[in-house]
Formats: C-alpha cells, structure tokens, sequence
C-alpha cells in the first residue's frame, strides 16, 4: 500500500462519515443491489420463459404429426400410444418423461435377456444397434426424434428445459461417480452438445465433460444456438439408433 | 481418524455395497462465537454443506447406504438432504446411537471434511470459528483439478459460470469464485479467498485469506483477512468476533430477508 492510496482511504471514509456522503455510498449499494435483482432474476427466469413460450408453441405447431403418429402406433399392434418412463431430473429428483412408444408393450422384461448384449462403451448407457423389440412405426419414429416429440410436454410443465443434458435413468444415475452427478445440476433438456454433435456415438466420459462444459458456459445464447444446430441433426437423423 | 481416499479409478460398474457410518458432533453449546442458526454440518465448506462433502465421499467410496446419527436437530438435517436424491444413495437418520451400529471406532464423527478431519474437537466459540475457515481454506488447497463446474481460468483459480470480473480486479490463485459472483474494479481476490455464489465485491475491497458466503455485499476498500463476511454479519476467526453491520454501503446481504423483515415489525409491534 503506497502512501497516496492511505491517503486516498482516509479521504474515502471521512467523506463516509459525513451525512452526505454516508447518503451517496448507501445510494450505490441500493442500485448495486436493484442491478443485481434484475441480472440475478433475469439469468433464472428468462430461460423458463423461453421454454414455456417455445415449447407451448412447437405443441400447437406439432399436432398434425402427434395425430398421424399416435394414429400409425395404435394401428400397428393397438398398444398404448404414450409411454412414459421415470427419468432423473434437477438435483436427482425423478420425473415421468413422456414418449411415443417404439418398442413392443412387454419390452423392459426383455431387457434382462438383451443386457449382456451391451454395445455401449463405458457400459454405463444402454443403447443398442438393431434392438429387436422396436415395431415398424418404432423405427422410423426414432430414426427422426418423432418418438422424443411428447417431451415438448415436460417442457411445458417444467420438468425439463429446451436445452440442457439429457436426463438419465435411475439405474445408470447410481452408478454415477461424484464428478459425473455435476450434470445433475442443470434441469435436463432435449438437446445439449452431445446430441448437436456426435450424438450417439460419444462415449460415457465425453457426455458428461460435454455436459459440464454447458453448465459452464450457460447463456441464453448459446441455447438458441444450440436449438438452431439441433434442426438439421434431427433431420439428417445420424447417430441416432 | 479415516483418511479419504479419492479413487480415480473411472469404473462404474461395481454395484454399491456397505454402509458408510456417520455422526454429526452436537456443538450447540460451544458456538458462542458465529451463533449460527443451523447445525455444524449444515455449515457452508467452499460449494456446499459440510453433510454434501460428505455424501460426495459415500459416492466415492461406493457404499450403498449412509447412516447418520445427529443428536442436534435431526429434522433439519434431514430436511437439507432431500431425501439424498442427488447422490441416489439411501440414508437414514438416527437421534441416538442404535443397537445395530458398529463399534464407535468405525463410526466417523463429521468434525471436518473427509480427509481433512481436525486432529482435536474445538473447546469454545472461536476454536470452532477458526476450525470453520481453515477447513475450507485447506479445502481450496488441496482442490484437484478435476472436473468441476468452476472453470480454472488460471491455475487454481476457479471461476463459475456467469461471473462478472472487471478487467482491472486482481485474482492470485487459490481462490474460488461462485456462480454470478461480480468483482469490482481495482479488487483484490486471494490468494486464499472463497467468493460465494451471487456475492458481490465492491470496487477496491480486498478478500485474502478470506471467505464471502453466499449473496453477500462486501463494500468499498473494505479489507477482510482471515474473516467470513456472511450477510451483514463479520466473523474474525483472528480475534474471535462477530459484529453485526448497519451501514448497508460496508456490509450487507444482496437478497432481501422478508421473514426477517416481518419478524422485525412483528415484535415492535406486539411491544
């Protein structure tokens, strides 16, 4: 501390003493404090409300598909429509996350027999090629997200974002190490990184470090940004089984 | 005393097992000093709870189950938990020690972070004050690298997402800065400085050997070493004191405390 900023403090906080400049610095602090209620309120707040408004607005635009859709699963094996499973979501609370049912009805019992045949690297996600228990109509909805489309619902309610890491399955959440349950963190979306990118093809560490690097660099920027990458991916239909 | 051991190994296939034992210490009547409202492993280390750390280490050590017994407001630790969702690990919580627990020596009394545990339990109010900060300050020290939230800007100097930092604010690693943090101009971070979540410090204040809590207002040329700035609440781990701040423009917690407010004019009122 030189001798000039000493003397700098003392005028600082003689001035601090007197009524007036006691009037200003308490000033300060209060449109300090009304600028930091409108950043801090923005940043939680701006985000839900862009989901409510897109994802009440891809429902509405969606219909004639969820109609077609529902209609060709009901005509193929007169099963249910929906299918919801029970995914984890902000801080490890778990929600039902709404789909089109691809796969047969009885197709979690058969899961046992088809887990040994795990061809996911690192082991942790289960995902196959050429799984036998996707229908017709279940193929072909996946190969274009089509099957994803209901969770524009869990959107709308606030159970998931737009953008943000895809919500795991209990099962593979507890064996999660500590680093990988940072991607609990964010509320879980429909696009992330990941899925823009590789999208299935990306091993287990990848994801999460991907994932980590969104909650890193969250803006409502780069969620635009990522939901205007997302299009194209969808439509092309690599990476996805 | 259990050293922590942090297994690197990226194997996640092994099924949890065991039970991972815990106590809380019942220091209500030695916290004369900080006068806290919740529980000592409620207490804030660095990112989160006392309790976090260590359900993060039950992950680590891959136990299927945490018990825990806390003598000191069981209710509310169990209500800070959330049932431990978020390390989907099964937890019960005891009052008393039960007939089923194991030998006190396998019990580990929760009086530091895992790996970290003090060598004796403190005996008054500022023991325990000077335990809280340089348990977190050892906490910033041997932080590794690893994966985290924080991004390391410089070599241990962890900034979180969407924190404001004037070009002319000084950071001298190790020092954590929390989510949405702002740094004002000509300030002075570390080295050994702990910056909460949502805080802010003024333009000229300097935080060495320090720690900013949470949504906390630390105001112009203010000078804090070896303290904890909590709301408008100074904690002096050095002398062992705690002055509460009336000048908002010094000291000053960001968000408003409406239940504090309405308790205010409810007791002038009824008197």
């Amino acid at each position: 501390m030189t001798p000039h900023d000493d003397q700098e403090l003392v005028e600082y906080w003689s001035r601090a003493g007197t009524i007036h400049g006691r009037w200003r610095l308490t000033f300060r602090f209060w449109r300090k404090r009304i600028m930091w209620r409108i950043v801090v309120g923005l940043t939680q707040l701006l985000k839900r409300i862009v989901d409510i408004v897109l994802s009440g607005c891809a429902l509405l635009a969606l219909t004639p598909v969820f109609a077609v859709t529902a209609l060709l699963i009901k005509l193929e094996d007169r099963g249910p429509i929906f299918f919801q499973q029970t995914r984890v979501g902000r801080n490890g609370r778990l929600f039902g996350m709404w789909k089109f049912r691809s796969m047969v009805p009885n197709a979690d019992q058969l899961k046992d027999q088809l887990l040994k045949q795990n061809e996911m690297k690192g082991g942790i996600t289960f995902k196959m090629k050429d799984d036998p228990r996707i229908t017709r109509i279940g193929r072909f909805i996946r190969k274009y997200s089509v099957d994803e489309l209901p969770q524009f619902w869990n959107v709308f309610t606030g159970d998931m974002s737009l953008v943000g890491p895809r919500p795991a399955v209990p099962r593979e959440v507890r064996q999660y190490l500590v680093e990988d349950r940072l991607r609990l963190l964010a509320r879980p979306g429909l696009t992330c990184f990941w899925q823009v990118g590789g999208r299935s093809g990306i091993d287990f560490d990848g994801q999460v470090e991907l994932d980590v690097r969104y909650i890193q660099s969250e803006s409502l920027w780069l969620d635009i940004k990522l939901l205007f990458k997302t299009v194209p991916a969808v439509l092309k239909g690599d990476g996805a089984f | 005393m259990n050293p922590a051991d942090p297994s690197t190994d990226r194997d996640r296939l092994t099924e949890p097992v065991g039970t991972l034992w815990l106590r809380a210490p019942d220091w209500r009547t030695i916290d004369t000093v900080a006068r806290k409202s919740e529980p000592w492993v409620l207490w804030r280390m660095g990112f989160q709870s006392l309790l976090a750390h260590w359900m993060d280490e039950a992950v680590r050590r891959n136990v299927a189950r945490v018990e825990i017994i806390c003598p000191d407001r069981a209710a509310e630790i169990e209500a800070a938990l959330e049932g431990g969702l978020y390390w989907s690990r099964e937890i019960r919580f005891h009052a008393t020690k039960p007939a089923e627990a194991p030998p006190d020596s396998e019990i580990i009394t929760m009086t530091g972070l895992p790996g970290l545990l003090p060598a004796n339990e403190p005996a008054d109010g500022t023991a325990l004050l000077q335990l809280w900060l340089s348990q977190q300050l050892a906490w910033l020290e041997q932080r590794s690298p690893a994966v985290s939230v924080e991004r390391q800007l410089h070599p241990r100097v962890w900034v979180g997402p969407g924190v404001r930092i004037h070009p002319s604010a000084r950071l001298t690693g190790p020092c954590w800065i929390g989510a949405r943090a702002e740094i004002g101009a000509d300030a002075e971070i570390g080295p050994q400085a702990i910056i909460g979540h949502q805080s802010v410090i003024d333009q000229r204040a300097s935080v060495t050997h320090s720690i900013v809590m949470p949504e906390t207002f630390v105001g112009s040329r203010l000078h804090l070493q070896r303290m904890i700035a909590d709301g408008y609440i100074l904690l002096d781990a050095n002398r062992g004191t705690r002055v509460e701040f009336t000048d908002r423009f010094m000291l000053a917690r960001m968000r408003t405390d409406w239940r504090g407010f309405f308790d205010k004019w409810k007791r002038r009122l009824s008197t």
